[in-house]
């Protein structure tokens, strides 16, 4: 026992002198073995602090009545003080009532209630770590699992929406099981992942985001590790949006953090949740179509006289179907002191509205807790299984994109003929796809894209994590964690024979496979500290810690031999070696150890200090001379209310500071000498096109952040407001240049990019005899701007988009300006020109234009809850303010004729100076695949009625015990105001550039649904 | 346990432990940072294989066939503008190159994406062999090539021969530095195939073109050099004439055997017009060769899958396609093979060369203009395998035909623009024999479209039928292409003084240095 105390001592002293943090004082304290609390000396007390759900209380302060005797809590809610029997004990804490007990020699338990008005709440921060929030220095915004399992969401990402402040969440246009793009405080870094970091239970998790496309001839993109997380399992979210918040977790936390706390077995009868959610999708807002003019024969462009074809009343929504999204869930709780027990099993089923898009999920959870030796040893486990299968997700562009030909199908023609999508070919013995309107655009029947190019996912991931904690003395516990994830998935593509030859390749079909392994593995160790000295607190956490992910695939591609349609690789014409005819294969390695040390210095609960420390090396950077660095934080934080006497109006008010510097490494593999990379089609190694630097450094995101959190009438209104900046500097781009050196792009690490905003929440809560009014309102805002970018003032970069619609960066720019090469063109006094036949003309502009930014200027979301009884009903509305966004579809409609603007504008013409252009002409310069984009700009303010829901829980008396909630859901249920032809915030990329670009994306989807909810 | 001995075993722990982390924390990052699919330098030189790789990247980018490049850098650009082929993709109606407003990303297309591989490959062939090799000195040769197609797109282009090398040159000094290095290729060519008892094989696995025979690249890259002399003849006639005698002197290609073609399969003509559809004949050389009864019609394309009021119909550059599926019924694809090879140059267009450099007075072409035009005509029946090339050049009568479009088309019909007829004719004027001499050569060119519109823009032959949509320029056919749009921002001085080089707007319409 005693032997096994000393090594574990010895394992995390070491660990903690490693990294440089001073534990001399520490050490001799340590080395004078403190008196265990069994061998309980007479007079001394001991004792836990629970709160009113029987978690530990840390940093409560105990007093002895009429003494100065005073200690806080530790990090399990246990205390020690000397004092004499028949001595009062005194608990305080913030938000609960004073409790007293009377020493009698036993240890004692304070099991605290509730104050009327809750002050203040525990937070879990970085590492898991849960702390008091007043000592807190940086910004935590807390969301509970009701406001992710009310209105449920194939990923439950995209329920946050509006709920956060300074927190963009934009849903991918993919759909059901889409990846969701969340970005805090503004996009910082240019090369790399602006995605914010989730940690699981104080553990970072590898969340591999598929959601991202480039271009309109990207393949559509996939799902996201963190969708596959059970909203159910999840009890709360801590939302940490500074990097301040997070410099604990390294590199990936300079985006922000967010923390999901698992639920976990309680002690008491066995408690079993059974819910359901049904929700049925359909589009919310789609472009304006016309079908009152068909196509002149011969043409796919409908510029058609009015009444020239007896096929009318096309109308392209039909196409879809409703989509559904049913989850169903069951979890058990069952446990004793010792031993608690968690299992659940969730399933969701959801059908998108585009035909034979499909995205399924089981996910089974079991987690214990359990202590031993005498509660000073715990440990908690966790195992997750989770299946998940997905067909045919599709964001946006022409690749594997039906709603192409959908839209533009020309008005003159029989829709109902193609709905019988493929015919039988009797020479061949196989139904061939049934399409007479070309490939302009890769138009191929929309039904046949839907049901014979066929793009799946079979994905099985297994989680498990196990943390071990030792308690050694009150003040001092060591613990350890590991977590092993892996992802197998087979990827599978097929396209049937008749598939156009730019994705069949073959007259035979088409067929793509590969397995893929994504897999992480993450472990630290950690010494806490927890101790209080007369008027001073220490908390301090020091460990190390260790990533190692890795990524591989391998399978092959390409067209097929005869016969047609066998989706196996016996099948691929392997002598046909082309770009895509080829193995596919890569292989991806990460490795990451840190070593770190978090101190907290309180003074009489009311002033708190907070520093922290990590060194990573990372191996993105080996080769370098930068493989190791540091970075620190530091926070202040205060709380007024305890300071001095302010007005009984205001029950609470804190101020605080902070200031943290995170560096991060490189993306991995650029630094390798592996790189001459292969070339299928030539079935050679091609030469190396990217400038590469003498060396590489990590990149640095400096900021600070001040807010001010108060709560007045006795904590009915609060008010939480937070200013942040940040810099990151030595951003590493890879930047396009001129191709005389024989180089396309070049790595520069320069640049010097802030993002300064505001985040706000108001609430407001109170309760009048049964009714209870529960509001918030979040503000955010944030100004992007580019400080510096390259050496030279005058370079810039294009960061691509749309043809002839570019994001560029500049000096004194931001990172979502978007400039235009196309415009009229004007003669000399300014006027549009006109070509021989009176039609506008469009030129190329050598020096492009800038037409405005697509980030947002601000974000507001507006809740509201009113119970009464057991009738509560909520509504969510948001609203994005500024930026703009640019629809080449609608571009495409016009030239295409068949958008209602195109019918209207072809009455009169279109005004142009003095005169007017008919629109077949018209749109035919203005609109197409190279548009002017001026006129397909829009602004991307918007304001909807995001969420709505109406339920009632059954009393339960009536029920014998048992809780049954019953309930109806909507989301995106109204468009309050809109002025671009498509929903802004859905997006058809994940990634930092390419925002605000809508090629043929997938309309946002309108949800309403019902809800099921049973417990016993 | 005492208090010291626990102090000690800590120290001891813990140095141990810090000596442990400064190596343990990057072990492995090597490897771990290593992408498993891509290889080093140093694996590259294995069995020599380096130099041979960066050869095929350049061959492949000399004349790209890969589909996509094959389809951005050559058919929609030379093959359309030099009127063999022109689209049938309703897709491509609105904006592209022969309406003189192709998409912007279409226009940086063959320089953004050929202009680094060859650099880069070149560079790297010149690190590992030195500037003596053999390897150079075909790299030399293929980098002519793949500058000189995009220099007669662009005109000025930035080839290395500045102090920047981001900096542009003028088209003249392109064309002089190109031949510059052409001869430096030729002289260690010729100086190792002397020594080596005058055959030379070597880099058999990495020619795709010619298996490794030195004497016929020794062949091209003087051939390389006429077709460049005979180009700038009008802008520098006494420059050109030297070097085409030099060129003809030092042994062109004469014989079909010597032609230059590339192995690579799929042919990017195959998948352009055959597999993909986008690409069917163009009305003018389908009018030039129905009035010629030329019996290479049938070779070079196929008989329209909608049958029409001839077997072989092309249609209107420019043309208002509307509907893919039925223009690709009613004009004819390329008659091309999956593996037929793709052709870089051949023994008739070199004859050609000769033919009008023994017009324009030079000595040493090895026959008379009359002798040299029949025989250069008679190489490219031979070539595809077509008879009746003695009739053909007799015939004094046939003239190009009026052309009707097919029924149901969308670039409409128009008469013939020219009444030239085949037979020479020595007694005609300077003007006509040019013209008899260039539209045959350029009937023979086929399929390289882009030689065929280096000559529309050089000499103004063959006539060709106006563009069948309006556009924003007075010209039918463009003199160049603009440069990548991305270049005022990407590299601001240099394009502007690029432009100035050029002489010029920086649109279709300014002219290149070597037009007449």
């Amino acid at each position: 026992m005693y032997n096994l105390r000393t090594d574990l001592l010895k394992l995390c002293l070491s660990v903690a002198l490693l990294s440089g943090f001073s534990v001399s004082a520490l050490a001799a304290d340590a080395a004078s073995p403190a008196p265990a609390p069994q061998q309980q000396a007479d007079g001394a007390i001991t004792g836990v602090v629970l709160d009113h759900t029987g978690e530990p209380v840390i940093g409560a302060t105990v007093t002895i009545k009429g003494t100065n005797k005073a200690t806080a809590t530790g990090i399990d809610g246990d205390f020690m003080l000397k004092a004499p029997k028949g001595s009062t004990v005194v608990v305080n804490y913030l938000g609960y009532d004073e409790a007293t007990l009377v020493f009698n020699g036993e240890p004692l338990t304070f099991n605290l209630k509730e104050s009327k008005f809750q002050l203040e709440e525990v937070v879990v921060t970085a590492l898991g770590i849960k702390r008091s929030e007043k000592a807190l220095s940086y910004n935590v915004q807390k969301v509970g699992n009701e406001d992710l399992t009310t209105v449920k969401n194939t990923n439950f990402m995209n329920s946050l929406a509006g709920k956060v402040a300074g927190v963009n969440i934009n849903a991918s246009s993919a759909g059901m099981g889409g990846a969701t793009r969340v970005v805090m405080r503004g996009p910082k870094s240019i090369n790399q992942s602006n995605q914010c970091l989730y940690v699981v239970d104080g553990v970072p998790i590898n969340n591999r985001n598929n959601g991202e496309t480039g271009s309109i001839y990207s393949e559509q993109p996939g799902s996201e590790g963190i969708a596959d997380i059970n909203p159910e399992d999840i009890e709360s979210i801590s939302v940490l949006s500074g990097p301040s918040a997070a410099a604990l977790y390294g590199s990936a936390a300079a985006q922000g953090v967010i923390m999901i706390t698992t639920k976990k077995g309680a002690e008491g009868k066995v408690s079993v949740a059974i819910s359901n959610s049904t929700q049925f999708s359909s589009p919310f807002k789609m472009p304006e179509f016309q079908n009152e003019y068909p196509n002149r024969p011969g043409e796919i462009r409908s510029w058609g006289e009015k009444g020239t074809s007896e096929y009318t009343g096309y109308d392209p929504k039909d196409f879809f179907n409703t989509g559904s999204n049913v989850q169903n869930n069951v979890s058990l709780t069952i446990g004793n002191q010792k031993n608690q027990s968690y299992i659940s099993i969730g399933t969701t089923n959801a059908k998108g509205i585009i035909p034979n898009n499909k995205y399924n999920r089981y996910n089974f959870t079991f987690r214990n807790t359990t202590s031993f030796l005498n509660d000073k040893l715990t440990l908690d486990v966790g195992l997750n299984y989770i299946n998940q299968n997905d067909c045919n997700l599709m964001s946006q562009g022409q690749y594997f994109n039906p709603l192409v030909a959908l839209y533009l199908f020309p008005r003159g023609e029989s829709f109902d003929a193609i709905r019988t999508f493929e015919v039988y070919d009797q020479a061949r013995g196989i139904y061939v796809q049934n399409w007479n309107f070309g490939d302009a655009l890769q138009m191929q029947n929309p039904y046949w894209v839907a049901n014979r190019m066929n793009r799946t996912n079979n994905k099985h991931r297994y989680m498990a994590n196990a943390s071990l904690k030792y308690k050694i003395f009150d003040w001092l516990d060591v613990a350890g964690r590991i977590r092993f994830d892996r992802t197998n998935n087979k990827f599978e593509d097929k396209r049937y024979a008749s598939t156009i030859n730019l994705f069949a390749h073959s007259d035979y079909g088409f067929y793509k496979y590969y397995n893929s392994a994504d897999q992480s593995l993450y472990g630290d160790l950690m010494v806490n500290v927890n101790k209080t000295l007369g008027n001073f607190s220490i908390g301090a956490n020091v460990g190390g810690s260790f990533s190692r992910t890795q990524y591989d695939e391998g399978g092959f591609q390409g067209g097929l031999r005869a016969p047609s349609n066998i989706f196996t690789p016996n099948a691929i014409d392997y002598a046909a070696a082309s770009n895509d005819n080829r193995p596919i294969f890569a292989l991806n390695k990460h490795y990451i150890n840190s070593l770190f040390a978090n101190v907290e210095l309180g003074w009489r609960s009311m002033v708190y200090l907070t520093l922290t420390g990590r060194n990573d090396w990372d191996s993105a950077l080996d080769g370098t001379s930068n493989e190791s660095f540091f970075y620190p934080s530091v926070g202040v934080s205060g709380i007024i209310s305890q300071m001095v006497k302010l007005p009984k109006q205001i029950s609470y008010l804190k101020v605080r500071g902070s200031w943290a510097s995170v560096g991060s490494a490189i993306s991995p593999n650029i630094t390798s000498k592996w790189r001459y990379e292969y070339n299928p089609a030539s079935q050679s190694y091609e030469t190396v096109t990217y400038k590469f630097p003498h060396t590489f450094y990590p990149e640095r995101t400096d900021s600070w952040e001040a807010g001010i959190t108060a709560r007045f009438f006795d904590s009915s209104l609060t008010f939480d407001m937070t200013f942040y900046q940040s810099n990151t500097r030595k951003q590493t781009f890879l930047r396009s240049i001129t191709a005389g050196e024989g180089y396309s792009k070049e790595y520069v690490q320069t640049g010097n990019v802030r993002n300064r905003g505001i985040e706000l929440s108001i609430g407001y809560n109170k309760t009048w005899g049964d009714f209870t009014w529960n509001s918030s309102l979040t503000y955010s805002m944030n100004r992007n701007k580019i400080i510096e970018l390259l050496d030279d003032e005058d370079e810039v970069i294009n960061m691509g988009g749309l043809n002839g619609a570019n994001i560029i960066l500049k000096k004194g720019g931001t990172m979502g300006d978007l400039y235009t090469y196309t415009d009229f063109k004007r003669d000399n006094e300014g006027n549009i020109a006109l070509d021989a036949s009176g039609n506008v003309i469009r030129e190329t502009l050598s020096n492009p234009e800038y037409r405005g930014n697509v980030l947002p200027k601000g974000n507001i979301g507006f809740s509201n809850d009113f119970t009464w009884k057991g009738i509560n009903l909520g509504f969510l509305i948001s609203a994005r303010l500024g930026g703009i966004v640019m629809s080449q579809t609608q571009a495409i409609l016009d030239y295409y004729g068949v958008s209602q603007a195109s019918a209207d504008a072809r009455q009169t013409g279109i005004p142009v100076n003095t005169g007017y252009v008919p629109a077949e002409q018209y749109y035919s310069v203005v609109g197409g695949d190279n548009p002017i984009w001026s006129e397909y700009i829009y602004s991307g303010t918007n304001v909807r009625l995001q969420e709505a829901h109406i339920g009632y829980s059954i009393p339960r008396k009536l029920l014998k015990g048992m809780n049954l909630s019953v309930g109806v859901t909507a989301s995106n249920l109204f468009m309050i105001y809109c002025k671009a032809p498509f929903d802004p915030e859905s997006t058809g990329s994940t990634g930092t550039f390419y925002q605000g670009f809508d090629y043929f994306m997938q309309p946002s989807l309108r949800n309403i649904g019902f809800n099921v909810k049973l417990q016993f | 346990m005492k208090k010291t001995n626990i102090m000690k075993k800590l120290t001891m722990c813990s140095v141990m432990a810090a000596a442990l982390a400064f190596t343990a924390c990057t072990a492995g990052f090597e490897e771990a940072n290593r992408p498993g699919e891509e290889v080093s330098a140093d694996e590259l030189s294995r069995d020599n294989y380096n130099t041979g790789s960066f050869l095929v990247q350049m061959q492949n980018e000399a004349f790209p066939e890969q589909e996509n490049t094959y389809q951005m850098n050559q058919d929609l650009i030379g093959n359309y503008l030099g009127r063999f082929m022109t689209y049938a993709n309703n897709g491509f109606a609105g904006s592209n190159f022969a309406k003189m407003n192709a998409p912007v990303g279409w226009v940086r297309y063959p320089f953004a994406d050929s202009m680094p591989k060859v650099v880069s490959a070149f560079k790297e062939i010149e690190r590992l062999g030195g500037t003596e090799s053999l390897g150079y000195a075909w790299a030399l040769v293929l980098r002519a090539q793949s500058f000189l197609r995009l220099s007669d797109m662009y005109g000025p282009m930035p080839i290395g021969a500045e102090d920047d090398p981001n900096a542009y040159s003028s088209v003249e000094k392109i064309y002089t530095s190109l031949i510059a290095d052409l001869d430096r290729a030729i002289e260690i060519m010729n100086g190792m195939i002397q020594a080596n008892g005058g055959s030379l094989t070597q880099f058999k696995d990495s020619d795709k073109v010619y298996g490794g025979n030195f004497v016929q690249w020794l062949k091209f890259a003087n051939s390389l050099k006429l077709r460049m002399a005979v180009r700038m003849r009008f802008a520098a006639p006494d420059l050109a004439k030297r070097y085409g005698e030099e060129a003809v002197a030092a042994g062109v290609i004469t014989s079909n055997a010597d032609n230059c073609d590339i192995d690579y399969s799929p042919n990017g003509q195959w998948k352009t017009s055959v597999e993909w559809g986008d690409s069917r004949a163009c009305a003018d050389i389908e009018s030039y060769m129905t009035g010629y009864g030329d019996n290479r019609l049938s070779k070079y394309f196929q008989a329209t899958a909608t049958p029409g009021a001839r077997a072989i119909i092309g249609c209107r550059a420019g043309a208002n396609i509307g509907n893919k599926s039925v223009a690709d019924g009613l004009y004819s694809a390329a008659n091309v093979e999956r593996d037929t090879p793709g052709m870089w140059m051949t023994a008739s267009e070199i004859t050609f060369c000769r033919a009008e450099g023994a017009l324009a007075g030079w000595s040493g072409m090895g026959g008379t203009v009359e002798s040299l035009y029949n025989e250069a005509i008679t190489l490219s029946f031979e070539q595809w395998g077509a008879s009746g090339a003695d009739a053909y050049i007799n015939n004094d009568t046939a003239t190009p035909a009026d052309y009707a479009d097919a029924d149901g088309g969308y670039g409409g019909s128009h008469g013939k623009m020219t009444s030239i007829t085949i037979k020479w004719d020595n007694a005609a004027s300077d003007e006509e024999k040019l013209e008899r001499l260039i539209v045959q050569k350029w009937i023979a060119l086929f399929p390289d479209g882009q030689e065929a519109w280096n000559e529309i823009r050089r000499t103004g032959y063959p006539k060709v039928f106006p563009v069948a949509q309006s556009t924003a320029y007075s010209i039918e056919v463009p003199n160049r292409i603009p440069f990548d749009y991305t270049e005022p921002v990407n590299n601001p001085a240099n394009y502007a003084k690029a432009v100035a080089l050029l002489g010029g707007n920086d649109d279709y319409a300014t002219k290149l240095w070597w037009q007449r």
